[in-house]
């Protein structure tokens, strides 16, 4: 019932992503909003992992200083670092909700959570949202190449991911991973040379990125380059294996 | 001005639903007793894939009965399809003798001495159960006379034709070592506790029978080639997918590569293991995924069949298209189907024209194994919904369906012999659920195989079919490759006005149709 609640709020954000689309181009772009020094400690602890820590601190913090946008999206950013993406929206929509003002980047992090939720239309929606504050922003381009992908729209898939890339001037690792996926889209319409100089990119920039090497080593396999394709799938293994050590483990499924 | 137009536009198309009366199921009231799993709330690994059904005409009158399968010592139960619009069934368990109490999980129909009537194959944790059908009077436990008592964690079974000998051999998937007496320790997922395995346990390899036609089988798992490092197998999927005429056997492993295990056509029979080559082992991105269901159909219209399989929640399922190069190619995002599918987990699949529109639907059943599951801990919840997906031109559209249940598996005939496909759901530990297909539609035109010899059903044949407007179609003569289930090969209903069938059955040996009786009806006889 929460649940449904939240979509149809969402929807009217839908509603007002679309508004903005269209109105938005005589509206200033907003300006950056640097985090809190404040809950410098907070994002810290998130980023070691140390989430529980880090949302007892957050609880702490809200109750001294009042609910607002910062701490309300790094609830939200612990929950979505520990893979629970349903709890992860519930604090980024209340994050974008808080007092009327909106810490922007939630845009992009609320998209990422309803992707994982298999969302579509929230994503996109708030993709769109986080490109229209920012229109060069690689990771969001990135993602609504994705998601255009998964519409069938491969035109519009290639036309951000290509966008991403060129976005992604000092971003190596997101410039890595939107060339392996507009490889995966040139490989849709057979163009392989293009898609595997594509990946050959990719892994030279990014060679811990395990998923575009075993995607290289198929599409050299495809066009009878044996060799080749064995020498990038013997990479795609050891970078798995530095990567994700976690899949040889005893858990049940990768999460 | 304009800009409000436009906005009204872009409204307008956010708010186009697809027409979801296209595709209308109907509960019907049954007497089918729930199944049972072990307990309500699993505790146990052995617990949580619940049971499987198969349709059965076993007394050949011509319409589908339907076996349900139950563990935990709960006797496996025959229900006789009476006829009529509202599918009644009776339960005939003990009139044809059959008396299954074990930890019964899957089931595989076949007609394994080819006399017509079709036979009932019982995998167990433990020793499994052939059941021979006499004249669909009575069932026989034959079993030990005939050697198939495999007393592995069996899931799902399959029999095909994979020698070309003309009769049906068997495929066992077995998962893992289950001790009752020493169940694993809890593990984690998502940071909350849940119950063990399967990693960590030992996954028990598959068996593989050769029918030697003298009333016995024999395990050839390893003089075929099917001898490799166990995996933790649930499903599998007997068809031609090399169109080389002879019959493959894809097999789908929990969170370990799957297996595309190629037919070499060599004498003596060998396979060859060929899934990482051919890109079907993993998704796309090289992960191993959890293949539980596993669905076949031509989707990209190329005549191959290309394979669809269900995986596990926080991930998508999976559609590899079948290239003619030999190569498999995920295209789950170009369909569609991959992130609506990340809050489910997914159990039986099947591709059918539900709606009579000459493309065929998808529809996969869903369950949670944990009982903890909810949308807030996991990201998916222990109940989920079915997904129906119907096909529209190049895609599928979700056709929302009400309801949530525990589901694991499905089987697939018209019930009713009204010309549409119903569909039978099971749940774990719940609900045998009949779903009468009411979606409106003309009269189609059917098709029927009948094989010769001891493959009366025609098992692994192909058919190609062309249309008045000259469009065309490929179907497959198969049990449907359901979750611990088996549909037997009963109809393939068209649409369309049909110009000429063309049927390619195992070995490769052709025959072609062209003329069609005005009651749109026609048995194709090898």
């Amino acid at each position: 019932m929460l649940f449904n609640k939240r979509i149809n709020i969402e929807a009217k954000t839908l509603l007002f992503a679309l508004i903005l689309m269209i109105f938005g181009c005589e509206q200033q772009q907003p300006k950056e909003i640097k985090l809190d020094f404040a809950l410098k400690t907070h994002v810290q602890l998130i980023q070691e992992g140390n989430t529980g820590s880090a949302r007892v601190r957050l609880r702490q913090y809200m109750e001294a200083e009042g609910e607002s946008s910062q701490p309300l999206f790094l609830m939200g950013l612990s929950y979505h670092h520990d893979k629970q993406y349903a709890k992860a929206v519930d604090w980024f929509f209340r994050a974008v909700e808080a007092n009327g003002e909106v810490y922007p980047h939630t845009w992009h992090f609320l998209g990422w959570s309803h992707f994982y939720l298999g969302n579509i239309v929230q994503s996109k929606a708030n993709f769109q949202n986080h490109v229209a504050w920012k229109k060069d922003e690689p990771d969001s381009l990135f993602a609504l190449g994705l998601i255009a992908m998964e519409e069938g729209d491969l035109p519009q898939a290639e036309s951000f991911l290509r966008a991403a890339i060129a976005a992604a001037v000092d971003d190596v690792a997101t410039q890595a991973k939107a060339k392996a996926r507009l490889a995966d889209v040139l490989t849709e319409d057979g163009r392989w040379d293009e898609a595997i100089a594509l990946y050959k990119d990719a892994v030279q920039q990014n060679p811990d990125m395990y998923e575009a090497w075993h995607r290289f080593s198929f599409a050299l396999q495809r066009i009878g380059k044996v060799d080749e394709a064995s020498r990038a799938a013997q990479q795609c293994e050891l970078a798995r294996r530095r990567v994700r050590p976690d899949l040889y483990h005893s858990t049940r499924f990768p999460e | 001005m304009k800009r409000l137009l436009l906005l009204v536009v872009l409204l307008g198309c956010e708010q186009h639903q697809p027409d979801e009366a296209s595709i209308v199921f109907t509960k019907v009231e049954s007497v089918i007793a729930p199944t049972v799993c072990g307990s309500c709330d699993p505790t146990q690994i052995i617990e949580v894939n619940g049971t499987g059904l198969a349709l059965i005409d076993f007394d050949n009158d011509n319409d589908l009965d339907l076996f349900v399968v139950n563990a935990s010592n709960v006797p496996c139960r025959l229900y006789e399809n009476i006829g009529g619009e509202s599918i009644t069934f009776v339960d005939v368990t003990q009139q044809v003798g059959i008396d299954i109490r074990a930890w019964a999980n899957g089931v595989a129909v076949g007609d394994v001495n080819g006399d017509g009537f079709d036979d009932l194959y019982i995998t167990c944790h433990g020793q499994n159960y052939l059941l021979l059908n006499h004249a669909g009077t009575s069932f026989e436990d034959v079993t030990a006379a005939w050697g198939v008592g495999d007393s592995r964690w069996g899931t799902s079974a399959r029999f095909g034709d994979l020698d070309g000998d003309g009769d049906l051999d068997l495929y066992v998937c077995n998962y893992l070592k289950y001790d009752f007496a020493n169940p694993p320790p809890p593990a984690t997922y998502k940071r909350q506790t849940v119950l063990g395995g399967p990693h960590g346990m030992q996954p028990q390899g598959d068996t593989v029978y050769e029918n030697l036609g003298d009333g016995s089988f024999q395990e050839v798992t390893q003089e075929w080639g099917f001898l490799l490092e166990p995996s933790f197998t649930l499903n599998a999927a007997i068809l031609d997918f090399t169109g080389d005429g002879l019959q493959d056997v894809f097999v789908g492993n929990d969170s370990m590569a799957n297996h595309l295990f190629v037919n070499t056509g060599e004498t003596p029979t060998r396979f060859e293991n060929r899934g990482l080559q051919n890109g079907i082992a993993t998704n796309g991105d090289g992960s191993m995924q959890a293949t539980m269901g596993i669905a076949v159909a031509d989707v990209s219209g190329n005549t191959r069949p290309d394979i669809f399989t269900t995986n596990f929640s926080s991930d998508t399922n999976t559609l590899h298209l079948n290239d003619t190069s030999g190569f498999f190619d995920d295209r789950t995002k170009r369909f569609g189907l991959g992130l609506l599918s990340r809050p489910l987990l997914g159990w039986t699949c099947g591709f059918h024209d539900f709606d009579l529109d000459g493309d065929e639907d998808l529809f996969v059943v869903n369950g949670h194994v944990y009982p903890e599951a909810t949308v807030e801990s996991m990201d998916s919840a222990r109940e989920q919904p079915v997904l129906l997906l119907q096909r529209t031109g190049a895609r599928f559209t979700q056709v929302k369906q009400e309801g949530l249940f525990r589901d694991r598996s499905a089987v697939f005939g018209d019930l009713d012999n009204d010309g549409d496909t119903d569909v039978v759901v099971a749940q774990r530990n719940g609900e045998v659920r009949v779903l009468r297909n009411d979606s409106s539609h003309e009269h189609p035109w059917i098709i029927q195989l009948q094989g010769a010899g001891k493959n009366p059903r025609g098992l692994g044949a192909k058919l190609l079919v062309t249309f008045e407007d000259g469009t065309s179609a490929t179907r497959w003569n198969t049990d449907g490759f359901g979750f611990q289930s088996s549909s037997e090969p009963q109809k393939h209903l068209f649409a369309k006005p049909i110009t000429s069938v063309e049927v390619i059955w195992v070995g490769g040996e052709s025959q072609r149709v062209t003329h069609f009786p005005p009651n749109r009806s026609i048995l194709i006889a090898k």
